[in-house]
This record gives C-alpha cells, sequence and structure tokens, in this order.
C-alpha cells in the first residue's frame, strides 16, 4: 500500500515542483495546522516575489503526519483568446518552472554567500526571512527540495538574509497605487499596492478589523500611509504597517490636456498672488 | 483534473506606460505664464500634457509641489496626481536620504552643490526610476548647479535624461 502511495506520488511531482517539509526540532514542539499554513504563506510569497508574471502556487501534494510534506507547483496565468474559453473562463493556470529554478538559484547563492542574482530584491529575502522566522517561533525546521537541491532553512540562513539585507530603517511615508492581491488569511493579513511608476509592488500589513473597508477598495487607486520598513540601501520599503487607506479621486477625462486652461480658473487673485510670491522667494508660484 | 490556485490572483492586469516623466515645479509655474515661453517650449509642454491624458506617460512629481505652488489650489494639484495618469510621491526620509547622498558627490566632484529643492526633485525621480526629468531650470544661482546647465554631469549620476520641453516634440520619434 505504502508502495502505491508512493508512486502516485511520484507520478504527479514534476520536476519543476518545490517540495518543503517541516518538522519540528524537539519532540515537545507539533505542528499545528494554522502555524503551517502562516509558514506556507510566508514560502509562497517568497516564490511569488521572485516570478516576473502572475504566477500562483498549488498544493499539489500534502502530507500532515510528521514530517509535514507539501509539494507546490507554480502556475502562470494567461489569457484565453474570447473563441477557446471554456465555461467563459478568460484565463488558464500552466505548469511553469521558473520560480522554482530562482528559489534554487536565491537559497545557492545565500547558502554560499555568493551575490544574489538581480531579481532576488529585498522584498523577495523579506519574506524568506520571515518564513525562517516563522519556523523559529514554533521550534520548526524546514528543508526545501527544488531542481534536485534540498537546502535547510533554520537560523543560519536567517542570518544570512539579514546580512545580505542590510540595516533596518523605519519611516512614517505614504504610497498611491492600485490596491489588489488581497490576502485575508494567516495571522498577517496583508494587500498589495500597485504605484503606476516607480516600485512595481508595495506589500501593506493591516489591521483585520479593517477587512471590510479594505475589501471595498480593491481594484481602487489608494494612498496608503503607515510605518514603512526598508532594508539597506534600498529606497522603497519591503512593507508597510498600514495606518490609514484613503481611496483617490479620479481626474475627469482630458483633465491634463486641458490644463493650462484649468491652472487659470484655479489662480488666487492675481495682485495677492505677486504679494505673496514677493515675499515667498522666486521658488514659489 | 482542472488546475485550482490555492490563493486566487483578482482579476486586474496592469497596463504600464511606456514611460515615466518627472516634471519639475518650473514648469506648472511656466503654465501660468505661456508669454514667458516660446514657441517650442509652449508646444513642446502641451504635447506632453496630451500624452499624459491619452495615458502614454506617466506625470511622477514630488509632494513639494503643495509648497512650491501655493496659489493653486491642493485640489488641482492631487486631482492631476490622481495616482492613474499623475504619481505624487511623497518627500519622505529615503528621498531626503537620497537628496542628501546627492548634494555630498556633486560637492565631491565639482566644489558645487545643487539647491535643496533641485536635489530633492532630482532624487524623487531618480527614486522613481523616471525615464526623463522635464524642467525649465537652467539658471546657476550662488555658483550652484542647474539641472540644465549642468546636464551631462546630472544625467550620469542619476541615470535620467534631463529634458528641455523645447526637445520634447523629438520625443514623437520615439513613439512614447
Amino acid at each position: 500500500m505504502a508502495t502505491t502511495t508512493a508512486k502516485t506520488e511520484r507520478s504527479i511531482t514534476g520536476k519543476k515542483d518545490l517540495t518543503v517539509t517541516i518538522e519540528p526540532r524537539s519532540k515537545q514542539a507539533r505542528s499545528l495546522l494554522p502555524d503551517v499554513i502562516d509558514q506556507l504563506e510566508s514560502l509562497t510569497r517568497f516564490l511569488k516575489s521572485l516570478s516576473d508574471g502572475d504566477t500562483t502556487f498549488e498544493v499539489i501534494s500534502l502530507s500532515k503526519q510528521s514530517p509535514m510534506t507539501a509539494v507546490l507547483r507554480g502556475l502562470r496565468r494567461t489569457k484565453v483568446a474570447a473563441k477557446k474559453r471554456v465555461e467563459g473562463r478568460a484565463y488558464t493556470y500552466r505548469s511553469n518552472g521558473t520560480t522554482t529554478d530562482r528559489a534554487a538559484k536565491a537559497l545557492t547563492a545565500l547558502a554560499s554567500h555568493k551575490k544574489l542574482p538581480s531579481y532576488v530584491d529585498p522584498y523577495a529575502l523579506t519574506h524568506l526571512r520571515d518564513f525562517a522566522d516563522d519556523l523559529g517561533k514554533t521550534d520548526h525546521t524546514a528543508t526545501v527540495t527544488a531542481n534536485g537541491e534540498t537546502f535547510k532553512v533554520d537560523e543560519r540562513l536567517k542570518e544570512q538574509i539579514d546580512s545580505s539585507l542590510g540595516n533596518i530603517r523605519i519611516a512614517y511615508t505614504s504610497y498611491t497605487g492600485e490596491l489588489g492581491r488581497l490576502n485575508a488569511h494567516g495571522s498577517k493579513w496583508s494587500f498589495t499596492i500597485f504605484p503606476p511608476a516607480g516600485p512595481t509592488r508595495i506589500l501593506c500589513y493591516f489591521d483585520s478589523k479593517e477587512i471590510e473597508a479594505i475589501r471595498s477598495l480593491v481594484t481602487e487607486v489608494v494612498t496608503v500611509r503607515g510605518r514603512a520598513v526598508y532594508r539597506g540601501e534600498t529606497a522603497w520599503p519591503v512593507h508597510i504597517r498600514v495606518d490609514t487607506v484613503e481611496s483617490r479621486k479620479s481626474a475627469p477625462e482630458g483633465f491634463w490636456a486641458e490644463l493650462p486652461s484649468k491652472l487659470k480658473d484655479h489662480w488666487h487673485d492675481a495682485s495677492d498672488a505677486d504679494k505673496f510670491i514677493a515675499c515667498m522667494g522666486a521658488e514659489v508660484a | 483534473m482542472p488546475v485550482t490556485p490555492i490563493s486566487s490572483s483578482p482579476a486586474w492586469e496592469r497596463r504600464l506606460p511606456k514611460e515615466s516623466i518627472y516634471i519639475d515645479s518650473c514648469i506648472w509655474i511656466a503654465q501660468y505664464k505661456p508669454d514667458e515661453l516660446t514657441d517650442e517650449q509652449r508646444s513642446g509642454i502641451s504635447w506632453l500634457n496630451e500624452q499624459i491624458s491619452m495615458g502614454n506617460v506617466i506625470a511622477v512629481a514630488s509632494s513639494l509641489l503643495l509648497v512650491e505652488l501655493l496659489t493653486v489650489s491642493a485640489e488641482l494639484i492631487e486631482i492631476a496626481y490622481d495616482g492613474r495618469k499623475g504619481l505624487l510621491v511623497a518627500a519622505d526620509d529615503a528621498i531626503c536620504h537620497r537628496a542628501r547622498e546627492l548634494q555630498q558627490k556633486c560637492y565631491a566632484d565639482k566644489q558645487k552643490c545643487l539647491s535643496n529643492l533641485d536635489a530633492l526633485h532630482l532624487s524623487t525621480a531618480s527614486v522613481q526610476r523616471c525615464q526623463r526629468f522635464l524642467t525649465l531650470d537652467k539658471t546657476r544661482k550662488n555658483n550652484q548647479l542647474s539641472p540644465l546647465a549642468d546636464k551631462q554631469y546630472l544625467e550620469r549620476l542619476l541615470g535620467l535624461k534631463i529634458v528641455d520641453p523645447t526637445t520634447l516634440e523629438d520625443q514623437k520619434k520615439l513613439d512614447l
């Protein structure tokens, strides 16, 4: 019977899949499902941040016995032509191994203290660090097998990530962009904003009490304000702990094209303005 | 077997514009006083405004605009930089750190500095990875560097193109 299960697992597990095994470090440590879900969540965030497209992950095999083993497969979302749609589905998901390759290269570089590939940004490293951190808190360790190589996720890896990331800086700031990827499971609820220019995305953690307000803003353009965490020299935050989220009013059609005439309407009384400018100096209008 | 993702992505698609252009506050000021602009500058700015309106380029600016354009209603600035066609970037400590580095580098290389405002505008454009920085600023005040007069040096330092509105018409050739 055991042989049959093994064969079945082998047949569904592809070369480009990623296997993660989570095991307790001591006999006292127990694998509780909510903890494991949180840990897998951090791992999938790491994998997602390595992918350059619209990639998501499917758990194709999960063994809940100790040690817990999960097999993850990367799926790339692709648009289906209108004529070929089945049951009106606009997208299909195809197996994609790019992220597994990248994860293997990133972990190899970290383990050997070599230069990280360009696609491994502080954002991705922070998620991997979260994964190692979550494991440490529950007294677990994990091994990740990707591309035939096995990597240990433990305190040592966390230290390597920290040395690669550099110092933590914290600042209160704001970012504007489209709100998407609402994630309301696990212990850290989050959404991502996608600014129209600059950083491609910013992960925002929010208080679970605000879920209804946040849900109503999905796909809206918002300005988030809060405590941003920066690592090393990077000028973009790895995440923001959100205090306020404000929906942005859209500019009317053709607003920019008509800007010079609109500016005249919004110009304050000319004589007052001239006095004001004279008082403030040349760099103010 | 149908494949179902464990966490579905929202059905949004990003249509990124081809280019983001940083618009210095002097361009806004110039639009109040079009008589002080040359025909080429006027035509360049109006062409750029159309491109932004059509969503072909993103207009980026610093939140410094709110204190530099005191006679324009804040509402107009907020609407123009609504996070869709225009983006107002907070002059936060990451930007200030970059501006400080920029000023120190300029002094080390040229024994000259950028004004605080120029440094903040240029570092915002650089942090936001804008491809172009649109300005009219070519006068060197108090032996300081100015974006247009010291264009080549600053372009090399920041990795972006500093452009005068008169050259904007040439951008058409770049198929924005």
